[in-house]
């Protein structure tokens, strides 16, 4: 059962093992990366970080459906995280369900909007962002389950 | 001789090079890099690189991270070359000291291995080790 989908370009770090998986009490993250899936020394490192209580799979975008209907993982308690929103996107276009998206962590330096200290947007992801709020998926902008989240405001509220 | 970089999450590299000096001293070619959390990835791997530039010499160079699976560590794992760039995890006190005390006339292979081992054995429950030696 995933109970925490996750936006953040850098997959598996400090604030997914020493906040989020605790917090979540998760046996097992899916890390859904292509990129990574793809790449073994990435594979052997994220893999290294789990241990007996939690289990690290690293799966391409396509193979995640058929993972999550897994008996085993039906049954434990998961997180799952994107590199992006276009990856979120592709997931809920394939049938994996959430109600709420938690952004942590996207720096697009170059022609983004800043919404958090660690979340930087573009126009693309602002479409995908309201794509989801239109079928009613909440929006969660935190780094870590700690602080309160940051509201999503629409670009032009605030005169940008 | 051996250079490091410990880079880590927050203020943690700064105040641990800070507290090595006011110990140790000879923390010349040693770097502390700390990730505040509006860095992007290549920002970091720009910092790093530009670290090691800085303090590499042909003697190798050591880059210390906090924890295994974070974003620092991830980050130096990419510049990994093992007999040039050694990276340990889990960087603390004793381990730094350690490394500023040794580092001269080893070779980074010696002083890699003499640092992990010296790492695994600087944390002891102080009521077990006390009731050994007693």
């Amino acid at each position: 059962m995933i109970l925490l989908v996750r936006v953040d370009d850098r997959l598996l770090h400090g604030q997914v093992l020493g906040a989020w998986v605790p917090f979540m009490d998760a046996d097992f993250l899916i890390i859904a990366s292509d990129e990574s899936a793809s790449d073994s020394f990435r594979t052997a490192v994220m893999s290294a970080c789990g241990d007996q209580h939690l289990r690290v799979l690293i799966k391409r975008i396509e193979d995640v459906m058929d993972e999550v209907e897994e008996e085993d993982l039906r049954e434990a308690r998961g997180i799952l995280i994107v590199s992006d929103l276009k990856d979120a996107m592709r997931l809920y276009d394939k049938g994996l369900r959430f109600t709420s998206l938690n952004i942590g962590n996207i720096h697009h330096s170059n022609d983004g909007r800043r919404l958090s200290r660690s979340v930087i947007i573009n126009r693309e992801d602002e479409e995908i962002i309201e794509r989801f709020e239109s079928f009613g998926v909440e929006i969660d902008i935190r780094d870590i389950p700690t602080r309160p989240p940051v509201p999503y405001e629409k670009r032009g509220l605030r005169g940008e | 001789m051996v250079g490091a970089v410990i880079i880590t999450h927050g203020g943690l590299a700064e105040a641990i090079l800070d507290t090595a000096d006011r110990i140790a001293g000879n923390v010349k070619d040693v770097r502390a890099i700390g990730i505040k959390g509006a860095e992007s990835s290549e920002e970091i791997r720009a910092m790093l690189t530009d670290a090691i530039k800085e303090i590499s010499h042909g003697d190798g160079v050591v880059i210390f991270t906090d924890m295994f699976g974070g974003t620092p560590s991830n980050i130096a794992l990419s510049l990994l070359e093992e007999g040039e760039v050694e990276i340990i995890t889990g960087v603390n006190l004793p381990l730094i000291l350690k490394f500023l005390n040794n580092r001269e006339g080893r070779s980074l292979e010696e002083l890699v291995r003499l640092l992990v081992d010296h790492g695994h054995k600087s944390i002891v429950l102080a009521s077990e080790m006390l009731k050994k030696k007693g």
